[in-house]
């Protein structure tokens, strides 16, 4: 699970309630090669949840690698650019969990991928979306 | 670019996702009509600039590893699926063609924060008209039991469409005659969603339909 995943996980749980950020607990991380590519990281700063993106490097250990204020003209900063390129795409959380800050409820996360399914009774329980028909 | 510089090529699945055989759906004709259809529309994807990029339902990871090689490093590449193992194998079949995948083992959204977040939407539904009983697994059953009409599962999805697209997001489905594509054609028409049919196909006993559907509003 790359931190760009992270970044759009949330436990959606009873009374519309939302736990996000997610806490996020590694207990084994990869570095893997991604091709840069600054066009799609320009695009994805305009989508991404920045401070989440900071906290999930802190949750790792990786406190100061990205500054916690976006910087201005980041285009055109070169070593900003390389490093959240990597904070992105480049870690990979193999094993560890996922925990909701509200209810304390831990997804995990095995083989690199996140477990985010409920169980029958938790899924009761939150407010689904109207059903179409 | 030119459509010929495209790989539309149908990826192989590699060994490590064929040793999870019978664990997933394996791609069929509903599969290849998709594959087909993308194709067909590469020219109006390409132009919509995708940015994040969702399969629900990703099953053997076929189709998001075609679009991965479709459209390149400037999108990123979200896939879903409730079974285990289909997770465990778009892993397997995505890091066997070199792609980068962000696969995520839930119901179908459940759990993600994609508000009007989603470019380019595609999914293959469970659409096998069956016993409500049959839906709600997890397993290789989870690929193919669509319960009444063969829409249940298509349903909860449909629901969550207005919030999932982008302003210009396009989302792509498949379904069979027996799924009533007009009624859902209907349904989304009720949120402002104009489809159009891409492609149709019949293979041995089904008649399989892809459809492309858009906010009225967005312009490409």
């Amino acid at each position: 699970m790359k931190l760009i995943t992270h970044n759009i996980l949330q436990n959606n749980m009873k009374d519309g309630k939302k736990g996000y950020p997610l806490v996020l607990q590694a207990t084994k991380i990869d570095k893997v090669i991604a091709e840069f590519n600054q066009e799609f990281l320009l695009r994805m700063l305009d989508r991404l949840e920045y401070h989440v993106l900071i906290h999930a490097l802190e949750m790792i250990g990786m406190k100061d690698f990205l500054p916690i204020i976006l910087p201005e003209n980041c285009s055109e900063d070169e070593a900003f650019m390389k490093n959240l390129h990597h904070a992105l795409l480049e870690i990979d959380i193999i094993e560890g969990e996922l925990i909701c800050p509200e209810s304390g409820r831990k997804f995990p996360i095995k083989d690199g991928i996140p477990n985010m399914l409920l169980t029958d009774e938790e899924e009761m329980a939150v407010d689904s979306e109207p059903k179409s028909k | 670019m030119n459509s010929s510089t495209f790989d539309f090529s149908t990826p192989d699945l590699g060994p490590e996702s064929n040793k999870l055989k019978d664990k997933f759906y394996p791609p069929s004709e509903d599969t290849y009509l998709l594959l087909d259809s993308l194709e067909k529309d590469s020219f109006i994807i390409h132009k919509l600039n995708p940015l994040i990029s969702l399969e629900v339902g990703c099953g053997s990871g076929i189709i998001t590893t075609f679009l991965a090689r479709m459209l390149g490093p400037n999108c990123i590449y979200f896939a879903t699926d409730i079974n285990h193992y289909a997770c465990l194998a778009t892993k397997y079949t995505t890091e066997y063609n070199k792609c980068s995948v962000q696969i995520v083992n839930t119901d179908l959204v459940s759990n993600t924060k994609l508000h009007k977040f989603v470019d380019l939407l595609v999914f293959n539904p469970p659409y096998v008209v069956t016993s409500e009983v049959e839906v709600g697994g997890c397993g290789i059953e989870a690929s193919w039991a669509g319960g009444a009409d063969g829409r249940v599962v298509t349903n909860r999805l449909l629901s969550q469409i207005p919030n999932l697209l982008s302003p210009t997001g396009v989302f792509y489905l498949l379904l069979i005659k027996q799924n009533k594509p007009e009624e859902v054609r209907e349904y989304l028409e009720g949120f402002d969603i104009k489809g159009e049919l891409v492609m149709e196909r019949r293979a041995a006993n089904e008649h399989l339909f892809v459809y492309r559907y858009q906010r009225n509003k967005c312009v490409y």
